[in-house]
């Protein structure tokens, strides 16, 4: 996992996803869309692609379906250029999108039918039982099915051509809690089977946080983060302490300085620091400074990381 | 192609309703036909006409809608996405997608129309007078039907897609239309026969649907191709390719209308039509086949400098001292929007400039220059109006006068005197005409009155010409023998007296005036070729000369190519005027001595026409150019070395 583009050599296999300096920019806008964005996503993982509403990920996603062309960069897939190579790529491919996107006069029965004729391994019976498990009725036209019914169905549909990589454009946005739980635990059920490489853009960080083994964090069209989640959950850190002033440090915080804060809280009891470059033997001799008292470090979840990094909810919402 | 048939399998599926509506749309016409009578007169006819009626209007209608919805419509609300994220190629969802529309749309029609054409009248093909066999008539209605499809795509994608391409469509397309519109005028007005400039606009209008058929087809398949899910780089893609495409073919229209505009005389490949010589001077009158599409061209051509003005008339009038031409120019149209009009043009040939007088004369033939070319006299239906036009710009006019009838010619005897002279009728319905229809009636231009000058005998309608000096007219007279021979005689001017009988039981007479106060008269008298000269000074009544030319059906009488010696040709048969010229036999016959000299065959004077064209005839004058012009075998016009019987080809590239 990597900031910098790779280029797909002979010797190692090449990424299942890679993005090359994307740029995207809309018509009379000021700034672009998405600035130089390049990651990488190897075979077999979980790429959980995080931003704020409006932060570009659909458009990332547009772009690597070869759906939308970029203003400038590329968009890899299996080692081939997906603009290029869209229909022939897209047979390896599941895609969830974020808006329910299927005729609304087909049942799902009639949309197996009819991506029956379109992939090699099509696997109806699969998409039957799973549909069956989700509860949803395959006779019914997908317009008049619920939201989280339709998100359900879209999942089947992904899954029954038995994809080498799964694009799921934030597939639970607006369902319930129940749905939200049932499309997770298929997608969990399936990546324990067969190991599929999955991208998926979401707003739902707890979900997401079970599944994901890589993490890519977007901000106003920039990738600030790009990362394995064990690594980035590794070198955050809360630290919590007490700090007494002495001749050598007058100022709350600047003990941090090691640790490269995030974001540092002055409270009646002491500091409260989110810090990214956690460390045992820096903390060791950061609990053992003159003026810290009573340090500890505690975990972050990966919505707390999220708000630190962005300052802000992944739905917007200030913290 | 199975992702074409899945994706057109699918569409079709989704709106198989329709077939189901088509056919009940069609059972009414039966149900209707059977209350009213079905068996009565006409019954059967009726049914297949409300059948077509319906048919056509429910397979435009459902074109429109799904034309309008299908790829637009899915790509606005953001749906196809769903084809996009399959393996499923742009060009199959592009196709798929638009042929089931037309698939659809015309099953749909043609289900409403099936059950009146099964009971219709047997063997009925003509719809609305259209006579179409079915396997036509059923690709008219594809035809139309896939117009209105891909119509209504590019209306909705303008419509609904929202991106700033559309100040572009909105400026593009009236531009392209506009400029397109004039490239086509520009090549119809370059014909001379208005049926080539009409048949012109068909052919435009057929290559436009086509260009814009073709603009729509790659359009669309470039807004599904390189747009995909992107409304805005959809519709730049449709744009984009739809006025690329557009532009480059109104560029090569354009290209090529510049390229028949700027064709001069010289482009002239044959002038099977009209050569008419100005009286005196180089210039000369040249109609023929032209480069471009059925292209003519018509020119004044002055055969010294090889300048060339384009002409757009089929009538054009010299002064008699050679220095201006005239003629009218047909306004086309649109732009103008005064079809039907005439305009006058009027042509300074020692400067080549010709001007446009407005002057509006009601047809392009009916006008005549005065001697020095200075005025002009313009007769419409109902009057007679004379113009100065010394500054052709700025026309002045000096007289009108009412003319009770038409069916006149016109001559100028002299720059203040206008001659209304009967009109040449070549058949013999036309005794029956009044007897004022051989009246002459000369009117003063200073003074501004008419008056009755003389009269012809009337026997049948002369066929008149007033010699260049306004002294004499000469008349032909048909006779109604079994040879159809003519009686040419020569009167007083402006009485109308005979002053003698020139010729008498001549087929193809023609005349002309030479120097010396002599004329000459040419025709066929059993079936051989006579050439006769008169001399005023022996008195007009007898030929001082005779000459037998040999046998020949056909003969035309040139000019004085030298003092005292005149061109003529002989053609040895009619009825294939190609092969008769090419047989023809020129020779110079001198006047004094009745000496005949053959030349080169296969030459005919090139005015051939003049004595039939002009109702002035040419001055007396010898050896001046026109004299020496000749048409080939091959259709070029030559100078002819009456000294050396060399020849120099001036205009056309020959077959």
């Amino acid at each position: 996992m990597s900031g910098e583009p790779n280029s797909p050599s002979k010797k190692s296999p090449a990424p299942v996803v890679e993005v090359r300096s994307l740029l995207v920019r809309y018509g009379g806008a000021p700034s672009p869309t998405l600035e130089e964005i390049s990651f990488s996503v190897p075979r077999g993982s979980v790429y959980a692609l995080l931003g704020r509403n409006g932060a570009g990920k659909s458009s990332l996603v547009r772009c690597l379906l070869g759906q939308q062309k970029a203003t400038s960069g590329a968009c890899f897939l299996f080692g081939e250029d997906v603009w290029k190579r869209r229909a022939s790529l897209m047979s390896k491919l599941g895609v969830v999108p974020e808006d329910p996107d299927a005729p609304p006069a087909m049942t799902a029965r009639q949309l197996s039918a009819f991506c029956a004729k379109l992939y090699p391994a099509w696997d109806a019976s699969s998409l039957e039982a799973r549909l069956a498990r989700f509860g949803v009725p395959a006779g019914t036209p997908y317009g008049s099915l619920s939201k989280g019914q339709r998100a359900l169905v879209a999942l089947a549909l992904a899954l029954a051509s038995s994809p080498e990589l799964l694009v799921l454009d934030d597939p639970t946005l607006g369902l319930d809690a129940v749905a939200r739980r049932a499309f997770f635990e298929e997608l969990v059920g399936e990546l324990a089977d067969r190991g599929t490489t999955v991208l998926l853009t979401s707003h739902d960080l707890a979900g997401v946080e079970h599944l994901a083994t890589h993490v890519g964090f977007l901000k106003d069209g920039r990738l600030v983060l790009d990362e394995e989640l064990e690594a980035l959950k590794g070198r955050f850190r809360r630290l919590r302490y007490a700090n007494e002033q002495t001749e050598e440090r007058t100022e709350y915080g600047q003990e941090l300085a090691a640790f490269d804060a995030v974001r540092v809280k002055v409270r009646g009891w002491g500091v409260e620091a989110v810090v990214s470059n956690y460390g045992d033997e820096e903390f060791a001799r950061f609990a053992s400074l003159d003026g810290v008292v009573d340090a500890e470090a505690s975990s972050l979840s990966l919505e707390e990381i999220f708000i630190a990094i962005a300052g802000e909810t992944p739905a917007g919402r200030k913290s | 192609m199975k992702a074409f048939a899945a994706v057109f399998a699918r569409e079709v599926a989704e709106r198989r309703m329709v077939f189901l509506v088509g056919l009940c749309c069609g059972v009414p016409t039966l149900v209707a036909s059977a209350f009213h009578g079905w068996n009565t007169p006409g019954n059967a006819d009726v049914r297949l006409l409300a059948a077509s009626v319906g048919g056509l209007a429910l397979a435009v209608a459902l074109a429109l809608l799904y034309g309008g919805s299908m790829i637009p419509g899915e790509t606005a609300e953001k749906r196809i996405s769903f084809y996009f994220s399959r393996p499923i190629p742009a060009a199959a969802i592009w196709a798929g997608k638009l042929l089931a529309a037309v698939f659809v749309s015309f099953s749909a029609g043609f289900l409403v129309f099936l059950p009146g054409w099964l009971t219709g009248p047997a063997g009925a093909r003509a719809l609305w007078g259209v006579d179409l066999r079915a396997g036509q008539a059923a690709l008219a209605g594809l035809a139309l039907v896939a117009g209105c499809v891909f119509a209504a795509h590019a209306v909705v994608t303008v419509a609904r897609l929202r991106s700033p391409w559309v100040a572009l469509d909105l400026l593009l397309a009236p531009a392209l239309v506009l400029l397109g519109l004039l490239a086509v005028r520009s090549i119809a007005r370059g014909s001379v026969f208005g049926y080539d400039g009409m048949q012109t606009l068909q052919v435009a209008a057929m290559a436009a649907l086509a260009v814009v058929g073709a603009g729509l087809i790659l359009a669309t398949f470039a807004q599904v191709g390189e747009g995909r899910t992107d409304a805005r780089r959809a519709h730049g893609a449709f744009s984009a390719t739809f006025f690329g495409f557009a532009s480059a073919a109104v560029a090569a229209l354009g290209g090529y209308a510049f390229w028949c505009a700027s064709a001069d005389a010289t482009d002239l490949e044959q002038l099977p039509r009209y050569v008419t010589t100005a009286p005196r001077g180089s210039w000369l009158y040249a109609s023929g086949s032209l480069r471009g599409w059925r292209g003519d061209g018509a020119f004044l051509f002055d055969a010294a400098s090889g300048r060339s003005i384009r002409v757009r008339g089929v009538y054009v009038v010299f002064s008699q001292d050679g220095t201006r031409a005239a003629w009218g120019e047909p306004r086309f149209g649109f732009f103008e929007g005064k079809n039907g009009r005439w305009d006058l043009h009027v042509a300074d040939l020692a400067t080549g400039r010709s001007s446009e007088v407005e002057l509006e004369p009601g047809s392009g033939g009916w006008m005549v220059l005065s001697p020095s070319g200075r005025r002009i006299a313009v007769r419409k239906f109902g009057s007679l109006a004379a113009f100065d036009v010394s500054d052709a710009a700025n026309p002045k006019q000096l007289a009108v006068f009412p003319l009770p009838e038409d069916g006149r010619s016109l001559g100028f005897a002299g720059e203040d005197t206008l001659l209304l002279i009967p009109r040449y009728r070549n058949s013999a319905h036309h005794n029956d005409l009044v007897s004022a229809s051989l009246e002459i009636a000369e009117f003063s231009l200073s003074s501004k009155r008419s008056r009755l000058a003389g009269r012809f005998e009337r026997e049948t309608m002369p066929f008149t010409r007033l010699s260049a000096d306004g002294r004499f007219l000469l008349g032909v007279r048909r006779r109604q023998d079994a040879e159809n021979t003519s009686v040419l005689t020569l009167h007083e001017v402006p009485s109308g007296a005979v002053v003698a009988t020139l010729a008498e039981g001549f087929v193809n007479v023609q005349a002309r005036f030479l120097t010396g106060n002599r004329i000459a008269v040419a025709g066929i008298a059993g079936a051989s070729a006579k050439l006769l000269f008169f001399e005023g000074e022996k008195g007009w009544g007898a030929p001082s000369r005779s000459v037998d030319l040999g046998p020949a059906l056909r003969i035309v009488l040139g000019g004085e190519i030298a003092a005292g010696r005149v061109a003529v040709a002989l053609l040895p048969f009619e009825g294939s005027p190609a092969a008769a010229h090419r047989a023809s036999k020129l020779s110079i016959v001198d006047a004094a001595n009745g000496s005949v000299v053959s030349h080169a065959d296969g030459l005919v004077p090139a005015d051939r026409f003049g004595w039939w064209n002009s109702s002035v005839l040419p001055p007396a004058e010898a050896g001046v150019p026109w004299t020496s012009l000749f048409l080939d075998a091959d259709g070029r016009l030559v100078r002819l070395d009456p000294a050396t019987g060399s020849r120099t080809v001036l205009l056309g590239k020959g077959k």
